[in-house]
């Protein structure tokens, strides 16, 4: 009985050997190596005597450059040009791009599949002369891919140049063919009229933020949803820059007016649902945490205010887990406030920051509920983050004074 | 005009302030008593912090819930502030995607009973979680729920004072792996006599001379290139690659066995399973490290064997580093892990991976490999093909940080095509 059950296993793993062997017959015929578009793409930042250039194929570029769809396996291929004109020679650091990068020859062999023997060795070949070499001797100009994890949205990285004594940082914000962002599509030019927008000095600020709005509420403006939470100062490119680097990454357009984790309804606030929304991962796992982010109609000695609403998802550890059982909103949204802080002061991207209350705190053991049923409890806090586009120094993050202390 | 920016908080980071005590981090846990009685306990800046990490089994009693189950672990801390100013404590400085109380308490969720919209307020975990505002003489003490590591825990506690940040950095060894260095004795290793402390030049020399490659059993046979050499005493060996990310080995025990083949069924993770001998000095690795990335078939596994002999004090290891690409079948050994033939390759990402974890003081290259170009690779014991320049990578690894700008590269020999 015993030995019928492993013979019938025996016939189907040489039939499956069998069917594999007949399957891995393509060979690998990937279009000719043409880089004149990527290289016309390419963003180019120096810092003298360094060059860099990069550029962030999409799927369909990147599935002609290799003949594989690496976007399906996720993995996505930064291309990189380093020029040095100094005197010294210099080591690029690939664990500064991705610090799980992949190897070429480990993507070739994860494309292999359906590859006759003689294609596979093509493609070993032409992933390794493709992988970007670590040195830049004087006067030299390198150039190649670098396999790195697929992130979604635009493709925020760090390219790390060492000298003997010397460390060059260049950071890039590439946008990545076949993505748009919600907020690509909002013209934010247009949401107010010149009259409406107000600009304040700090003090005014200060005591205006006790008169913006307190909840997000319904599409009907009738019943109440969450707290504000947040409030970030800061223009366009600069917050989006500080929440990229800190790992939060962009919803697309048209990802739909309910919540695609939850299914909850949208929040209002100014009559309309949030301009644009950020998500962020728990170590390339699932969706932690929520950002919704509304511009408002005030300035602040010049720079945009956004009011914002940030909330951590709770549910099972895995997509599956929740496709079945769904996620659902953390109602501590204290502990969302100060992870989303934490996380932007720990990426040098909190120029400095103050509290503010809305006088309106809700008890843990009596807790509110909103109008998609979502409970929660706060302390009534509200966190004012000043964004900025560049590294700032955690050395240097500031406390902003009111007349009067807010929170904790 | 009153600047509004009054308070400045000076962040004295000098990225990171590790705590390293004179005696090195504790490298087994002590299995005596509950997880407070294995508390590390530490004091700067007018702040003390004391940590403890509750094991599988403990975890369950406290939290009536298989935490461990879901990845996720509790870390007990206690903060005593004798300063006369609020500190806080900053929970994404000691992970940075810990779970909040809530969340932790709802990891098993399926249906809501009551609405379908909101999840329980569990006053078990909120009330047992640890408040990040310490007044002044005022204790707090909780739990953080961060993501699992078995093994050994490493972990910063920061906190923010308004002259600045202080860092705390805990290495506690937690219960429940048979990790393979808790049964070396280090001490006893070698004799007295045959150690041996060398000087550069000799160090180079000995370095040179020692075996291209790994061994089989009977000390037969060429396998994977020794592309390494660390040197440090074992505490900082373990402390630099715990906090660069790896994770210990057990050793082959039935549960392993067991635990090995669900994950490689499963695909899943299993980030300690147990890894094959391979032989430097007639016996197999003294202690292997593995680095998991996206699943069990694709990590970097590293194997140590301490040399007789020191340089200016310190223990000179033998070392070899693969990246493991995928699994493949073998007649000898029914299924290998694919290595990326690319050692060259592997061995940069080490010294790089070492550096960006600030556990990195000086690195170096000696000969000593054999070199395989790659239209001529070498194959190791399992076929596996691989081609190198043939030089080892020399990492002076250290337990207190230092900054990857400050690593010093000592020019032994260049490789040529580095």
């Amino acid at each position: 009985m015993k030995q019928g059950t492993t013979g019938r296993f025996g016939y189907l793993a040489i039939a499956l050997v069998l069917l594999i062997a007949a399957c891995s017959t393509a060979s690998y015929r990937p279009d000719p190596l043409n880089l004149d578009a990527l290289r016309q793409d390419a963003e180019t930042q120096t810092f003298a005597p360094l060059t860099v250039r990069a550029a962030v194929p999409g799927a369909g570029e990147t599935e002609a450059l290799f003949g594989a769809p690496l976007y399906d396996k996720g993995i996505q291929p930064v291309w990189l040009e380093i020029t040095n004109r100094g005197e010294e020679r210099v080591r690029l650091a690939l664990v500064s791009i991705d610090p799980d990068y992949y190897s070429p020859l480990e993507v070739s062999y994860k494309m292999r599949k359906g590859f006759s023997r003689e294609a596979r060795k093509a493609m070993d070949k032409r992933f390794h002369e493709m992988g970007i070499g670590r040195f830049a001797q004087p006067g030299e100009t390198i150039s190649g891919f670098v396999f790195t994890h697929l992130s979604p949205g635009t493709k925020s990285f760090n390219v790390d140049l060492f000298g003997a004594t010397t460390l060059q940082n260049f950071a890039f914000f590439i946008q990545v063919p076949g993505f748009l962002p919600d907020h690509a599509e909002v013209d934010f030019e247009q949401l107010y009229s010149q009259d409406e927008v107000r600009d304040l000095s700090i003090d005014e600020f200060g005591r205006e933020l006790e008169k913006l709005p307190v909840y997000t509420t319904d599409a009907d403006g009738q019943a109440n949803g969450l707290p504000v939470n947040v409030v970030i100062v800061g223009n366009g490119l600069d917050v989006l820059r500080a929440l990229l680097r800190a790992g939060w990454y962009e919803s697309p357009a048209a990802a739909g007016s309910r919540n695609i984790r939850t299914g909850d309804a949208p929040h209002y606030l100014f009559g309309r649902r949030a301009d644009t929304v950020f998500r962020i991962r728990r170590n390339n796992d699932i969706d932690r945490t929520e950002l919704r982010v509304w511009l408002a109609p005030v300035r602040v000695d010049g720079e945009a205010v956004w009011l914002a609403q940030v909330t951590n998802f709770v549910g099972q550890r895995s997509y599956i887990g929740q496709l079945f059982f769904g996620a659902h909103l953390d109602p501590d949204l204290d502990d969302a406030r100060r992870f989303m802080m934490q996380k932007i002061w720990y990426s040098q991207g909190l120029q400095s920051f103050a509290w503010s209350n809305t006088g309106r705190t809700v008890p843990v053991d009596q807790p509110v509920i909103g109008f998609n049923g979502n409970k929660f409890f706060t302390d009534g806090s509200r966190s004012v983050m000043w964004l900025s586009g560049v590294p700032y120094s955690l050395l240097d993050t500031t406390e902003v004074q009111w007349q009067e202390e807010g929170g904790p | 005009m009153k600047h509004p920016f009054t308070r400045s908080i000076v962040l004295f980071t000098g990225i990171i302030l590790l705590h390293a005590c004179a005696s090195g981090p504790t490298i087994t846990p002590d299995n005596a008593g509950d997880y407070l009685a294995r508390a590390q306990s530490q004091s700067k800046d007018g702040i003390s912090v004391t940590a403890s990490v509750p094991d599988r089994d403990e975890s369950r009693k406290i939290f009536k819930t298989d935490l461990y189950r879901s990845k996720v672990q509790p870390v007990w801390l206690e903060i005593t502030n004798s300063s006369d100013e609020t500190v806080t404590f900053l929970p994404v400085g000691l992970d940075p995607g810990y779970f909040s109380p809530t969340e932790a308490a709802n990891l098993d969720l399926k249906l809501i009973p009551e609405d379908r919209s909101s999840p329980p307020i569990d006053f078990g975990f909120f009330g047992k979680s640890l408040k990040p505002s310490v007044e002044p003489g005022e204790t707090q003490k909780g739990f953080i729920f961060s993501s699992l590591d078995e093994g050994t825990k490493s972990f910063n506690v920061d906190i923010i004072r308004e002259g600045g940040l202080t860092t705390f950095t805990f290495f506690i060894p937690v219960p429940g792996l048979h990790i393979d260095h808790y049964n070396v004795n280090w001490e006893n290793l070698y004799d007295t006599d045959e150690i041996r402390d060398l000087d550069a030049g000799a160090v180079r020399t000995y370095l040179a001379a020692q075996t291209c490659c790994t061994t089989d059993k009977t000390a037969k046979g060429d396998g994977d290139p020794v592309n390494l050499v660390i040197i440090g005493k074992p505490a900082d060996v373990y402390a630099a690659f715990i906090r660069a990310g790896w994770d210990e080995t057990e050793t082959i025990t039935r549960s392993t066995t067991w635990k090995t083949v669900r994950s490689f069924l499963g695909g899943g993770e299993y980030r300690y399973s147990p890894v094959s001998g391979l032989y430097v000095f007639g016996r197999p690795q003294d202690v292997a490290f593995q680095k998991a990335r996206d699943n069990i078939h694709e990590r970097n596994h590293l194997r140590l064997w301490m040399t007789p002999v020191t340089f200016k004090g310190l223990p000179v290891w033998m070392a070899q580093i693969s990246r493991d690409i995928g699994v493949r079948f073998t007649k000898k050994t029914i299924t290998t892990h694919k290595i990326d033939p690319d050692t060259d390759e592997t061995r940069e990402f080490l010294l790089e991976d070492l550096a960006y974890a600030q556990a990195l003081k000086k690195f170096a290259y000696v000969e000593g490999a054999i070199p395989a170009p790659i239209d001529k690779p070498r194959g190791n014991f399992t076929g596996d093909p691989y081609f190198t320049d043939g030089y080892r990578l020399v990492l002076w690894v250290t337990s207190t940080p230092v900054d990857t700008n400050d690593v010093v590269y000592i020019d032994w020999i260049t490789p040529p095509d580095l």
